[in-house]
């Protein structure tokens, strides 16, 4: 049928032509003549209305065909010059869409870099209020109202009926997590505290600790120094000294406090450890029977307790030398940390 | 508490204060070195060869000889003689507080030097003799005179019974092994012949158990002899006469605290050790007068108050030069009453500092007898035992059990019978019964041992806690990790971050003045650190404003900051309920982003919105803030805050109650608030926006909110735009509500494309252009999107009178 051959010819002719062009121009030039709105196979798709109509749904699924093939192939070509226009046309040295990106606090970093230690140990996250009630703060603790160990929990008293206060540790929350829960249990408590403290380089009446809690029917000193040991080799180095020495809180017994060697001059002496060659990061020890006991345990329990101040942390890591900077919120010492 | 090394090494081996800092720090006490540096130079010893007096001064001309030349010197001092060995300031010497000694002429004779007194040098008090030297030195010798070394000792408050220098020397006996030298010998002293004095002592608080004192006759008050004097300096006191010092000889030295009266003024000649009524007076030796609240342990005057038991003696019944006997008490009051009286009067002394962390019960009695013998051996030859007293006893103790598989348990580490016998047999008395099972009767200083566990800890001490092997975790329980309220936050935390938000951390106690009285209810600090810190935030736009003044201050326009924390308010006056209430906030202004050849805009309301929206959207799908409502927000103009609606979301259950909880506001700072807070506004290029997100409203615990999967659409959406004109008073919202009354079938999605309002619109009039998205379950037919259509356009034309407008 002549339908047919001519179908064919135009087949033949484009594709031969299209080998042959150069330029971007001719390529449109081709794709006009071929597939404009006056083009060679546009003309014939509008005639299919004079068709016989038996003819017609074949001969339109050829020029369909037809179509689609020459479609693909101008696309394909038009690939070639385009990119080889566009590398020509563009300054890739331009910068970039900036994107303005935010950074955590170097607190809530290392919050976040000591919690992570601790939920690979097992550990579990719990938080509790910042308003506090004495019997929680302190006598729960066995810490009672007439007992020396009060003077070094500079208290902030909230103003009205009640002995509400602001927690000074996070260790409260020790108490309320016991009262829910029953053993095995093991968390670790983050948040704010507050002290009646002068603001100096390393006092801020705000600041942040990290309590932690482990107890079962067994756990002993030797899980207490096998954590503490994992989290310090973790946070800071595997190869840096522990020293574990006697100590006293009222809610553990035996206590301890946890020296590190000076990551800043490991061990010689520095600023950061006032030449001592050791810091001091943390408190810790078995947890007293009598908290147990206001907890509401009556069965026998064992575990330990520890607690380390945020900023302590944070100083150390990375060498800063004043905790008021943490406070100041100067975007140009925050951004630093992003 | 201050030990003074050579006082120590009465009692016990140590070799310097760095040996002494090393054992203590591993015994749980940090301690620091005193630095006693030299403090002067160029004095050497030099001899009194030739004294004349210089006619009409009082000052004499003496010829020393300092090995090297003779010199004339110029000297005032009564006791300068020939012969004497002296310490002599070469001209060119340094004396301490920066002296310089050079040639010079005082009444016309040249002096070439100076010959020191202890004053001036700087190592006691006498200033007016000069310093005679007893040792036998070479003449030039140059003069070291070092004050002793000594520590400065942090005592955990569980350890009264290292309070002294003795104590300090029994525990680093147990704790090095080293022996314990010279272990004091107390005397037994009895009453001097004669009859016994009618004086009585009645007990009748509980406080105080056991009373015991000495009545002496006949003292002479003086200073002290120079070994006390020296003793008493090197605490870093002054020593002032012998009562006085002998009774806080028996404090540093031995623990015990003492209290010497002049009996002469205990004139019913009865000591009555009875409470406190509430309101009592009593001036004490500091000078204060204090009114005293009920229940605290007074020492009387048969009525009169004279004491507050353990504390402090009353200025009235002290010590002075005219005392001629003295009542020396010697007692044992209980460590919480006397922490307490401390605690409520404001005063701390080292005796109340000894009571209240627990003073040895035997020593209450060896330490008055050591007193009683040293005052009779300084205060003159008429000193006379009157008589001794002792009313009640010391509180009885029972004994421990201590567990050998207890304490093994305890310490995750087999402790052996021996190393259990060992350390027990210096905490006190010991008895075995059976094996593995010991009877501890703890010494009578150690009241910090009352429980297994506390024995435990003496023995991990007596092991060394470095020698217990550590066990690494397994935690018998389920991981929990992080709980859903912490997972939530940090999640929106992250999403403001990556928006561009810096974190930020403030005070939670901020100043009143700031909230600029626009808030009641705050809660108030009683004892503020200041009163830049005297409530607890109400709103944590304070803190965000102050961040932002100090960064604008900086020349910073560019700022975005927030913070996650809490605010707090008084809900009610009754039993002080305080609404703690956790929020994140934050403040933005300057480019939405940095300085760029880009274009892409300054930070708006909008701006804020879209992100707040997007950060919503985490949690609830499909989310858009039309819902609002104008509020007056202090500090804030044009705030809405904006609620949960139904929106695409419509099928959230209404029985949750929480369609109309307010997810977050924003709110634009106008210039009189960046004023009050001193904001400079010349560095702004923007407006500063504030928002509060309310998260745990739309924070809904993750097993609701859990998101549902749905295979994604096999067939492409169709799009149409339509623009309709409204009346300018209907809001974008009101549209979309419209939309939605129609309850189209197949349309999914919105978008707002333009609002137009101009020439080719009637004023008082807008166009909107939306873009819907329909979908069906196979391919869409022109027709069923041209009938949606309709009901879409018959409904806005119906409630807004919006037309379609013609393209």
């Amino acid at each position: 049928m002549e339908i047919d051959r001519e179908i064919s010819r135009i087949r033949k002719n484009f594709f031969e032509t299209i080998e042959n062009i150069k330029t971007a121009e001719q390529l449109n030039n081709i794709k006009v003549v071929y597939i404009g709105r006056k083009g060679k196979v546009s003309r014939l798709l509008r005639g299919l209305s004079e068709l016989p109509e038996n003819l017609r749904p074949s001969v339109g699924q050829q020029l369909n065909i037809l179509k689609n093939e020459i479609e693909a192939k101008i696309k394909e070509t038009s690939l070639r010059f385009a990119t080889s226009e566009e590398t020509l046309s563009i300054d890739e040295t331009l910068p970039g869409r900036p994107f303005f990106k935010g950074v955590h606090h170097p607190l809530n970093i290392i919050r976040e870099k000591i919690t992570e230690i601790f939920f690979s140990l097992g550990f579990s996250l719990v938080e509790g209020p910042l308003i506090e009630d004495d019997w929680h703060n302190f006598t729960a603790l066995n810490i009672p109202e007439f007992h020396p160990s009060r003077d070094t929990h500079d208290t902030l008293y909230i103003e009205g009926e009640g002995h509400n206060l602001l927690r000074t540790h996070t260790s409260p929350v020790q108490i309320r997590i016991m009262k829910n829960n029953t053993p095995p249990l093991a968390v670790i408590v983050p948040g704010k505290c507050f002290r009646k403290d002068a603001i100096d380089a390393s006092h801020f009446p705000v600041f942040h600790q990290i309590e932690g809690l482990w107890v079962d029917k067994d756990i002993s000193f030797a899980d207490l120094k096998g954590v503490l040991i994992g989290f310090i080799s973790r946070m800071f180095s595997p190869n840096l000294k522990t020293r574990f020495r006697s100590s006293y809180f009222p809610f553990t017994e035996p206590s301890c406090e946890l020296d590190i060697g000076c990551p800043i001059c490991s061990g010689s002496g520095c600023s950061t450890c006032g030449g001592q060659g050791f810091i001091e990061v943390l408190g810790a020890g078995m947890v007293h029977p009598k908290v147990f006991r206001n907890a509401g345990y009556t069965e026998k329990y064992q575990g330990f307790a520890f607690g380390m101040g945020i900023e302590r942390i944070a100083l150390i890591y990375y060498g800063i030398a004043d905790l008021r900077d943490f406070y100041n919120n100067d975007l140009r010492f925050l951004e630093q940390f992003g | 508490m201050i030990i003074p090394i050579k006082w120590l090494k009465e009692f016990i081996d140590v070799k310097n204060a760095d040996e002494v800092i090393g054992i203590l720090l591993k015994a749980g006490f940090e301690s620091v070195k005193i630095q006693n540096a030299e403090n002067f130079k160029g004095v050497v010893a030099a001899q009194v060869l030739k004294v004349t007096d210089i006619p009409g001064t009082g000052l004499k001309n003496c010829l020393v000889s300092d090995g090297r030349e003779l010199c004339s010197v110029v000297c005032g001092a009564p006791n300068v003689d020939k012969g004497q060995l002296v310490a002599f300031a070469r001209a060119g010497a340094e004396l301490p507080g920066g002296v310089k000694i050079s040639k010079k002429k005082i009444r016309g004779v040249m002096s070439n030097g100076m010959i020191c007194s202890e004053k001036e040098l700087g190592i006691g008090d006498d200033a007016l003799g000069i310093t005679v030297l007893k040792e036998n030195l070479p003449l030039g010798a140059p003069l070291t005179f070092k004050k002793e070394e000594s520590v400065d000792v942090e005592i955990t408050a569980n350890r009264g019974d290292c309070l002294s220098i003795y104590g300090i020397a029994r525990e680093i006996s147990f704790f090095s092994g080293k022996k314990l030298l010279n272990p004091p010998e107390f005397p037994e002293i009895t009453q001097d012949q004669g009859t016994p004095p009618d004086f009585s002592i009645i007990r009748e608080d509980d406080n105080c158990p056991l009373y015991r004192g000495c009545l002496i006759q006949g003292v002479t008050v003086s200073p002290s002899p120079a070994w006390i004097k020296e003793k008493i300096s090197s605490l870093g006191l002054n020593p002032q006469n012998n009562i006085v010092d002998i009774t806080n000889l028996m404090l540093f030295e031995f623990g015990q605290p003492m209290h010497a009266f002049d009996a002469g003024l205990i004139t019913s000649k009865k000591i009555r050790i009875s409470p406190s009524q509430k309101g009592e007076k009593i001036k004490l030796l500091d000078g204060t007068d204090y009114s005293l609240s009920e229940n605290i342990c007074l020492i009387r005057n048969d009525t009169e108050p004279v004491a507050v038991g353990g504390v402090m003696g009353g200025e009235k019944s002290g010590i002075s030069p005219s005392t001629a006997s003295i009542f020396l008490e010697s007692a044992y009051f209980l460590p919480e009453a006397v922490y307490r009286a401390s605690r409520i009067m404001g005063v701390a002394t080292p005796s109340s500092m000894r009571f209240a962390r627990g003073v040895d019960g035997i020593m209450v009695k060896k330490a008055l007898m050591m007193a009683v013998h040293l005052i009779k051996e300084t205060a003159g030859a008429n000193s006379k035992v009157a008589g001794f007293f002792k009313e009640g006893k010391l509180p009885g103790r029972t004994p421990l059990m201590v567990r050998k598989k207890c304490v093994s348990s305890l310490l995750g580490t087999d402790v052996s019978a021996d190393v259990m016998t060992k350390c027990l047999a210096q905490l006190g008395g010991v008895q075995s019964n059976e094996e593995g099972v010991f009877e501890l009767l703890p010494n009578s200083w150690r009241n910090d041992l009352n429980i297994e566990e506390d024995v435990a800890e003496e023995i991990a001490r007596f092991i060394g806690y470095e020698n217990i092997p550590p066990r690494y975790p397994r935690i018998r329980r389920l991981p929990y990790g992080l709980p859903e309220g912490v997972m939530q936050r940090n999640s929106i935390t992250g999403k403001l971050i990556s928006s561009g938000f810096n974190e930020v951390i403030t005070s939670d106690m901020i100043s009143e003045r700031k909230l600029f009285q626009k808030f009641t209810d705050v809660v108030r600090i009683k004892n503020p650190v200041s009163t830049d810190m005297g409530v607890l935030r109400p709103t944590l736009f304070v803190g965000l404003a102050e961040v932002f003044r100090r960064n604008v201050a900086h020349g910073l326009a560019d700022i975005r900051i927030f913070e996650s924390g809490s605010v707090f308010k008084n809900t009610s006056s009754g039993a002080s309920f305080i609404n703690e209430e956790e929020l994140i906030a934050g403040m933005a202004s300057g480019g939405i982003i940095p300085l760029s050849h880009y274009d892409c805009g300054e930070v708006d309301f909008f701006y804020v919105k879209g992100v707040l929206e997007s950060v919503v959207r985490g949690f609830v799908k499909g989310f858009s803030a039309i819902s609002a409502e104008r509020i007056n927000s202090p500090f804030l103009k044009n705030s809405f805050i904006f609620f949960r609606h139904g929106g695409k979301e419509k099928e959230a259950p209404q029985t949750d109650g929480r369609k109309n909880l307010p997810f977050f506001l924003i709110g634009e700072v106008p210039s009189e608030i960046l004023n009050s807070f001193d904001i400079k506004k010349d560095y702004l290029t923007s407006s500063v926006v504030y928002f509060e997100l309310y998260y745990k409203n739309f924070c809904a615990p993750a097993s609701v909110e859990k998101k549902e999967y749905k295979a994604p659409p096999a067939v492409p959406a169709v799009q149409r735009d339509i623009s309709v004109v409204v009346d300018e008073s209907k809001k974008f919202s009101a549209v979309l509500e419209a939309v939605e009354a129609a309850r189209p079938k197949y349309l999914y999605d919105i978008r707002l494309l333009d609002v137009y309002r101009g020439e080719q619109i009637e004023k008082g009039k807008k166009s909107v252009s939306l873009r819907l998205f329909f979908r069906g379950e196979g391919t869409l037919l022109q027709t069923d999107v041209d009938k949606e259509i309709a009901s879409v356009l018959a409904i806005l034309s119906e409630n807004l009178q919006a037309v379609l407008r013609e393209k």
